[in-house]
């Protein structure tokens, strides 16, 4: 009894939900299926698919590489130059040539005349004391004179001046074409450097006292320019370090002060 | 399930509803779609008869409207009027036509571009370029002339009888730096960050977002005068020897040594007790140095040599100084 009764509850359950499932049909035939796209599919399945990502792979190498190559750029950058800083450099560059050019007569002459002397013992003397006249003038060995400038730089006002604006002052003079210099009573060659000890600069192991004192032999107008020009270690002097900064030229910078030149122990000549 | 192919599309229009064109919202006809009620006359009569306040409320239009006019009749039109199926000639036409125009676009854009980018000094520089590039190599040319004269001169002169060779002038010239030398000593290289400042984990990207700090002449110099402190007999950076008249400065962001450019990674080679200058610099005896670069993501390395080859500087004329008593 019960069996059959609650198979036909059941029974009837699925016949009513069979038919309310027929009058929900929404689709009455009057309206038009729109059917989800399907998607796309470019040209032939897996065979596109691999050359696309070869191709994505492809690029993404040749981004790399080329990143890659910019950053290690390192040819001339004369490009990012500014008008102003480029006509500088040509005419230090032909400064230096023209010099140069000169040493070329000199040297020539020299060769030719002791080639050519009738006394060429004589000759070659004179020649070998003018070469190491100039070599010993330039390494310290000889004491100097010539054309120049003084400069005075008085103590800091605000801070003491350090080695490395003292050290520039001495490359800015360099840059400037200087033959000869003296920084106060040490005489300034190749391997001269500063240091900074607590009780003031160091010169080559020497303490310094303020004002200091540079004397320099070149062309007093270039040695001028570089010390005084707009932004360069002069207002540097000024600026930061609150000292006074005189340059005054001289037809006769007298440079006494030398140096013994000691044998090197490490560098030898290369033949 | 109904299969849907077997079933119209929708109930088909009466040929005397058949609209003859469709309508489009810029069409004059666009008026004539608002919507419309009609009002019978009989109750147009009794509304003005019976002297009670006419009732024009738009919520009830709305409700109205929704219940007896829901399809838009532009929409109803667009859905009636058969669309003719565009020709592939119209459809290639009108692409071609695009791509054109998008090609014009394209290069008048760029054509802007370089018009608003282009540098009218350019020339300018262009040729002081080349000015300065002829410089250098006519500099080239007479450095090595006057290295070659300058060694037969001393050849010669060293060639006459009873005289050896000048020790003296070799001394000079060995700390002029004009004479080329080899030796043992130190390598210290150091280069410009790289710019994520991946190099290095410990970089602080913080420091380094606004621009980055690359090595400076200021850098170089104060390294050479250390190296000079620590007793180096030769040095030389990227392979431009340090001689007596030898700067190390910028001009533009360039670093020179003398004339030469150098760039990063930048080498500086000094021959010396090998020991002691690699003591002087390391970071033990200069932490103020390393701290200062090391922050920037620059890394110095020292690496010891026994054999350095560094070339001779440029010589240097004297003009203004004499010898003086």
């Amino acid at each position: 009894m019960a069996g059959i009764k609650k198979r036909n509850i059941l029974n009837s359950m699925h016949i009513q939900h069979a038919q309310d499932r027929e009058n929900d049909r929404t689709d009455t035939g009057s309206f038009p299926i729109v059917r989800k796209k399907p998607i796309r599919q470019i040209g032939g399945g897996i065979v596109t698919r691999l050359m696309t990502s070869l191709l994505i792979v492809l690029l993404c190498a040749l981004l790399g590489f080329g990143y890659a190559i910019q950053l290690n750029n390192k040819t001339s950058s004369y490009e990012t130059m500014s008008e102003e800083e480029l006509t500088r450099l040509i005419s230090e560059t032909s400064t230096q040539v023209q010099n140069l050019q000169q040493r070329k007569t000199e040297l020539t002459g020299q060769l030719n005349s002791l080639k050519a002397s009738a006394n060429k013992q004589q000759e070659a003397q004179r020649i070998a004391k003018e070469n190491e006249d100039t070599s010993g003038i330039l390494s310290g060995r000889l004491p100097a004179e010539g054309k120049g400038v003084i400069i005075t730089i008085s103590q800091g006002s605000k801070e003491r001046i350090d080695a490395a604006t003292m050290f520039q002052l001495l490359e800015e003079l360099r840059n400037a074409g200087v033959e000869v210099m003296a920084l106060d009573n040490v005489r300034v060659v190749t391997s001269t450097y500063i240091s900074d000890t607590k009780k003031g600069l160091e010169c080559d192991g020497e303490a310094l006292k303020t004002p200091y004192k540079v004397k320099a032999i070149g062309d007093p107008q270039n040695l001028q320019n570089a010390v005084n020009i707009a932004g360069g270690v002069g207002s540097r002097f000024k600026v930061k370090f609150g000292a006074d900064v005189t340059v005054t030229p001289s037809e006769s910078v007298d440079i006494s002060e030398t140096r013994d030149v000691g044998q090197y122990q490490y560098a030898k000549t290369v033949e | 399930m109904t299969k849907p192919e077997r079933a119209p599309a929708s109930f088909p229009v009466e040929i005397d509803e058949q609209p003859s064109k469709r309508r489009a919202v810029f069409s004059k006809a666009v008026q004539n779609v608002g919507s419309w009620h009609v009002v019978d006359a009989d109750d147009t009569a009794a509304l003005s008869s019976r002297h009670r306040r006419k009732v024009d409320d738009d919520s009830l239009r709305l409700i109205d409207d929704l219940t007896n006019r829901p399809l838009d009749p532009l929409f109803s039109d667009a859905r009636l009027t058969q669309q003719k199926p565009r020709s592939a000639f119209s459809i290639w036409f009108t692409r071609i036509i695009v791509f054109i125009i998008c090609i014009a676009v394209g290069f008048v854009g760029s054509v802007f571009v370089r018009q608003l980018n282009t540098d009218p000094r350019k020339q300018v520089r262009a040729s002081l370029i080349s000015e300065l590039e002829q410089q250098n190599a006519s500099l080239k040319k007479i450095t090595t002339e006057v290295t070659d004269l300058h060694a037969k001169v001393v050849k010669q002169a060293d060639s006459m009888p009873n005289a050896g060779p000048d020790s003296t002038l070799s001394q000079d010239e060995m700390v002029n730096g004009t004479l080329a030398v080899k030796g043992p000593g130190i390598v210290f290289t150091l280069a410009d960050p790289v710019a994520s400042g991946a190099a290095n984990g410990a970089t602080p990207r913080e420091n380094s977002t606004s621009h980055i700090r690359v090595v400076t002449d200021a850098d170089l110099q104060g390294i050479v005068n250390l190296l000079w402190k620590a007793g180096a007999e030769a040095i030389a950076i990227n392979g431009y020897r340090i001689g007596v008249s030898t700067s190390v400065r910028t001009a533009g962001q360039t670093i020179l040594i003398g004339v030469n450019q150098v760039t990063s990674p930048y080498k500086i080679e000094a021959i010396g007790d090998a020991k002691d200058l690699s003591e002087a610099m390391n970071s033990k005896s200069q932490p103020d140095l390393y701290r200062t670069l090391n922050a920037a993501g620059i890394n110095p390395q020292i690496s010891r040599s026994y054999s350095l080859k560094l070339p001779a500087a440029e010589t240097t004329n004297v003009t203004e100084a004499k010898r003086s008593k």
